[in-house]
């Protein structure tokens, strides 16, 4: 075993997770704000905006992390390339289908009105 | 750390004589009856499955008595309320007793042999998790002799279950019963998310985890975040039919929907909380059937924790036909078919894997499992898919296709998993193999009864059959169809019957000793030879299948050439590693057998229970009990710096004791607190739901005004008060050998300011005029204080039990692990505190 600086957990993890955590915020903002945009007193107009803007922002940030992998690895205390090669393409993977994953509920807004009875 | 190369193994032969024995007689299980007593991870392991196998059994009779009655219309085998009680008992054992159990167990089974732990970090509550269950579960599931069994279905919806509509003590019951499997699924997932992350052996780092690890990780923290939602919704449940405060009546501004949000934020996951740990035994068995390593490991790693996530994003498919908005639904329509990637990624990565083998995928009785797995768990995704389309589901809710549906994912997903794992483990844990013949008879019965039983169903179900009714009339083109269910469902129980006569007959459990050998030739440590020690020493590990990379590594565990082939400190202990790479930290000293544990889970069972029938006295009786049991168990948890260092080998000497961030208690400490959090979120969720639903509800409009701006300020000056005491004591604490009374005090004075500032938040809302059962908004007022009660007396205890450790010279600056446990409590119950301070009195003043 080499003796390279100890990876800080909690980086390692949020490195991993990042993907999915960038999902799981889109996502409860886009539920939150939708559900908000949906109140007798606010104008629906709003659910545009209020979905859109977290889904076109989490998409953004899912292709800055794929592009600057290295220094977000770096930036979080993850075991930097070229260790740990498998680590780095969980992280990237999972990134891509968070980013599938964003744009598939986000576009749900073109097809469907906002505060239309479900049933 | 030095160097330990191929050739340079961690410690040289020959062994000093008496080593291996001294590790025998450490590591030995109690005998006679005394093996209740037990805690090591194989023999409390086995016990557990055998319990939830039970369960699985009990809930199986039940469904087919259901069966019989189904099988021609108009029976009446047994009547509609039984019918109830029969599906409600059915469905609640199955989840809660039978699968979330099974896999709890195989975690505490296979998880520390196939990382080479000699144990799970915190054995004892292992087995406290095991004898809750086993109490809690049999008591829940006799309520079905004495009409006393629940019939809201397995997920209870009010108003159905409110006292009005279900009066009586069998809701309560189920509540009671959930709570037990609460507690222990809690209790399992932190001695998970801990042994995972800590106990890997040396050179494991997470990318050469076992995929069964991953899936355990990952289930684990699911259930953190899962289940804290059904707690909070059981005990508002509980409150509104015990005391009436109206969370879900709609008359006092309460929403029975609140419980469908948060039961299904809970019950969607709890489904892949099933279904990911039986997708890691599948990747562990099809590359040892295929004899090639797994194909696509990183993809099923992201699969595995895309699964996770998504499936916190599932739960209003459940509520699709409940009114919400349409774009809500699509949301949720959307994350329900994006699910369906990572699991064709996996099933994608198994199909891969046996078609690389080229020929040498052998079929056994666990590869036919396997396949019968695939086969029927893809059409059960299939059908998945079909009722994430909301049109579609609008159809068939509540009908027979629903039944057939989840019948598909959960047996396919689950049942058929377990019973590959019991053949391919079985050698691991008993002296005899079980028998391919009977293995085999049993899968092709499973397989064809479960197809005959279940398939017709989706007919039943498109023909319009609803789901939970006692019979139905023989007009309408359902008979035949549920006769072929019925026959089907018998050919089921035939082979499950087959199996237990193979269990009779083969199954020689070695209460810890070592078992019938590897008789796969699979890769994976679980199958290195061992003893009630499990591995004789811990290996030094390089890729992910050590056993096919480095030959003689079985021998050389043996013969004691790896890391700590002995008891150093004379007692039980196993290695801890650092989270990513896995570089050894410390030895962990752990307890033996014991019966604190075990007569705390008797207690607190009986508290419970009692309170269950309303006999309140002897109820608080059985609680203090169990309090002072705990006590008695934690006394001697903290052994302290006495043994020094010791070598583990390759010239490495480790630490006997640690505190702070890399100790194993603060871990554990870390994992409640993020449950406890998760709690909190759903509290506040509820809060604002309610808010959403009847503002009108709210004060100062439909409650007395808030009580003035004083209260608040002076309990949450009193919180940080004691937060900034709790620092101060921190810093505080005496050198050993030199008692202070400063840091005691210190304590003492935190605890009664988070004590005073929960009773000063109580009665300024009394004094305003507020009672919790007045509306909702009184009631989710008054829950913010239930919350926050909670962790007070958590943090009192804890406190007191550190300042008693303290006055016997047992906590000092260096031994001091009692006191970060309630160290990291504080803080989190200060913020809390104050979080809710700031919800209660500030959130009406804005929104009115
Ligand atoms: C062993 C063969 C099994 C048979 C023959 C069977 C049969 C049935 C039947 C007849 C129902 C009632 C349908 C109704 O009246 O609506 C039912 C419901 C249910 N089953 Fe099974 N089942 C089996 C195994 C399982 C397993 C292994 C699980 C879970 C791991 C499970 C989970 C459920 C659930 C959750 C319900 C819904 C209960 C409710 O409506 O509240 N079943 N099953």
């Amino acid at each position: 075993m080499r003796s390279e600086p100890t990876a800080s957990f909690w980086g390692t993890l949020l490195y991993i997770l990042a993907g999915p955590l960038l999902w799981a915020v889109q996502f409860t903002l886009i539920y939150a704000g939708h559900t908000a945009a949906c109140l007798p007193a606010v104008p629906e107009t709003l659910a545009v905006p209020l979905v859109a803007v977290p889904t076109v922002a989490a998409a953004l940030a899912a292709v800055a992390f794929i592009l600057r992998q290295e220094a977000f690895a770096r930036a979080l205390g993850a075991p930097e390339p070229p260790r740990a090669a498998a680590l780095h393409a969980i992280a990237r993977i999972a990134v891509l289908l968070a980013l599938v994953a964003v744009i598939w509920s986000g576009f749900a807004l073109a097809l469907v009105d906002s505060c239309l009875a479900g049933r | 750390m030095n160097r330990a190369g191929p050739d340079d193994l961690p410690n040289a032969l020959p062994r000093p004589p008496g080593e291996e024995e001294k590790l025998k007689r450490v590591w030995a299980t109690p005998r006679g009856w005394r093996i209740l007593s037990a805690v090591n991870n194989t023999v409390v392991g086995v016990a557990y499955l055998g319990f939830a196998f039970l369960f699985f059994l009990l809930a199986g009779v039940v469904a087919l008595v259901m069966r019989t009655q189904l099988a021609v219309p108009g029976n009446d085998v047994v009547g509609q309320d039984l019918y109830n009680q029969l599906f409600t008992m059915h469905g609640t054992t199955m989840m809660f007793l039978f699968a979330v159990p099974a896999m709890e167990a195989l975690g505490v089974l296979l998880l520390p042999q196939m990382l080479a732990a000699r144990d799970l970090p915190f054995p004892r509550l292992s087995a406290f998790a095991i004898w809750a269950y086993v109490i809690g579960g049999l008591v829940f599931f006799s309520t079905i002799f004495y009409g006393l069994a629940p019939k809201g279905g397995w997920f209870m919806y009010p108003p159905l279950t409110l006292t009005e509509y279900s009066p009586g003590d069998n809701a309560d019951f189920w509540l009671l019963g959930i709570g037990f499997i609460e507690i222990s699924a809690i209790a399992g997932a932190i001695e998970i998310v801990v042994g995972t992350l800590r106990t890997r052996p040396p050179g494991m780092s997470l990318t050469k985890m076992p995929i069964f690890a991953w899936a355990m990780l990952i289930f684990a923290a699911m259930i953190m975040f899962a289940f804290p939602a059904v707690i909070l919704a059981t005990m508002l449940l509980e409150i509104e039919r015990a005391f009436g405060w109206p969370f879900f009546s709609a008359e006092k501004g309460g929403d029975p929907l609140l419980w469908q949000h948060l039961f299904w934020f809970f019950g969607h996951p709890e489904v892949y909380i099933i279904f990911l740990p039986a997708a890691g035994l599948v990747s562990m068995i099809v590359p040892a059937m295929a004899r090639r390593p797994l194909i696509g490991y990183r993809l099923i790693v992201v699969a595995l924790i895309g699964t996770g996530f998504f499936s916190f994003g599932l739960w209003v498919h459940h509520m699709f036909a409940t009114g919400l908005p349409a774009l809500s639904l699509a949301f949720f329509s959307a994350v329900s078919m994006a699910v369906a990637i990572p699991s064709g990624i996996q099933v994608f990565s198994w199909i891969a894997t046996i078609a690389a083998s080229e020929g040498r995928f052998r079929i056994t009785t666990p590869s036919l499992f396997v396949l019968g797995f695939l086969a029927i768990f893809t059409l059960g995704g299939l059908t998945g898919v079909m009722v994430a389309l909301v049109p579609v589901d609008l159809q068939v809710h509540d009908t027979y296709f629903v039944v057939a549906h989840f019948h598909y994912v959960l047996i396919g997903g689950m049942v058929f998993p377990l019973f590959a794992t019991f053949y391919y483990w079985a050698p691991m844990v008993s002296r005899r193999r079980l028998s391919e013949t009977l293995g085999r008879i049993t899968f092709w019965l499973m397989f064809i009864g479960f197809n005959v039983a279940f398939l017709p169903m989706h007919l039943t179900g498109l023909r319009g059959m609803p789901r939970r009714v006692w019979t139905y009339p023989g007009d309408v083109g359902w008979d035949m169809l549920n006769m072929i269910s019925t026959v089907g469902a018998f050919i089921l129980a035939a082979g499950v019957l087959v199996f237990i006569v193979d269990l009779l007959r083969n199954f020689r459990p070695t209460a810890g000793g070592g078992g019938a050998g590897d008789p796969w030739g699979a890769g994976t440590l679980e199958w290195l030879p061992g003893d009630v020690y499990a591995a004789r020493s811990i290996p030094l590990v390089r890729s992910r299948e050590p056993l096919w990379d480095q030959p003689n590594l079985a021998r050389e565990v043996e013969e004691g050439r790896h890391f700590l082939p002995n008891a150093p400190t004379g007692g039980r202990e196993t290695l801890v590693c650092s989270p990513v790479e896995a570089k050894p930290e410390y030895v962990l000293q752990m307890p033996g057998p014991g019966w604190s544990h075990v007569l705390a889970a008797i207690f607190m069972a009986g508290f419970f229970l009692l309170l269950t029938v309303k006999l309140v006295v002897p109820a608080v009786l059985s609680g203090i009990a169990c309090i002072i049991a705990c006590i008695w168990w934690g006394w001697s948890l903290d052994p302290g710096p006495v043994k020094g260092d010791v070598p583990i080998g390759a010239g490495i000497v480790l630490p006997t004791y640690v505190s702070g961030p890399r100790s194993h208690a603060w871990w554990a400490m870390i994992v409640l607190v993020f449950v406890a959090t998760s709690l909190y979120i759903a509290y506040v969720f509820s809060y604002l739901y309610l808010w959403v639903v009847s503002p009108d509800a709210w004060s100062p409009h439909g409650a007395p005004a808030l009580p003035p701006a004083t209260w608040p300020l002076a309990s949450g000056a009193l919180v940080a008060a004691g937060a900034a005491a709790m620092l101060l004591a921190g810093r505080r604490l005496p050198a050993p050998g030199r008692p202070s009374a400063t840091a005691p005090l210190l304590l003492a004075f935190a605890a009664l300011a988070m004590t005073g500032a929960v009773v000063l938040e109580v009665l300024g809302h009394w004094y305003s005029g507020l009672r919790p059962g007045q509306n909702a908004y009184a009631a989710a007022t008054y829950m913010a204080s239930v919350l926050n009660v909670q962790v007070g007396i958590a943090v009192v205890l804890l406190a007191g039990y550190a300042i008693a450790r303290s006055l016997v010279g047992c906590l000092d600056a260096v031994r001091r692990v009692n006191f970060d446990n309630c160290a990291i409590l504080y803080p989190y119950g200060a913020v809390q505190i104050l979080l809710s301070l700031l919800l209660v009195h500030g959130f009406p003043r804005m929104a009115g």
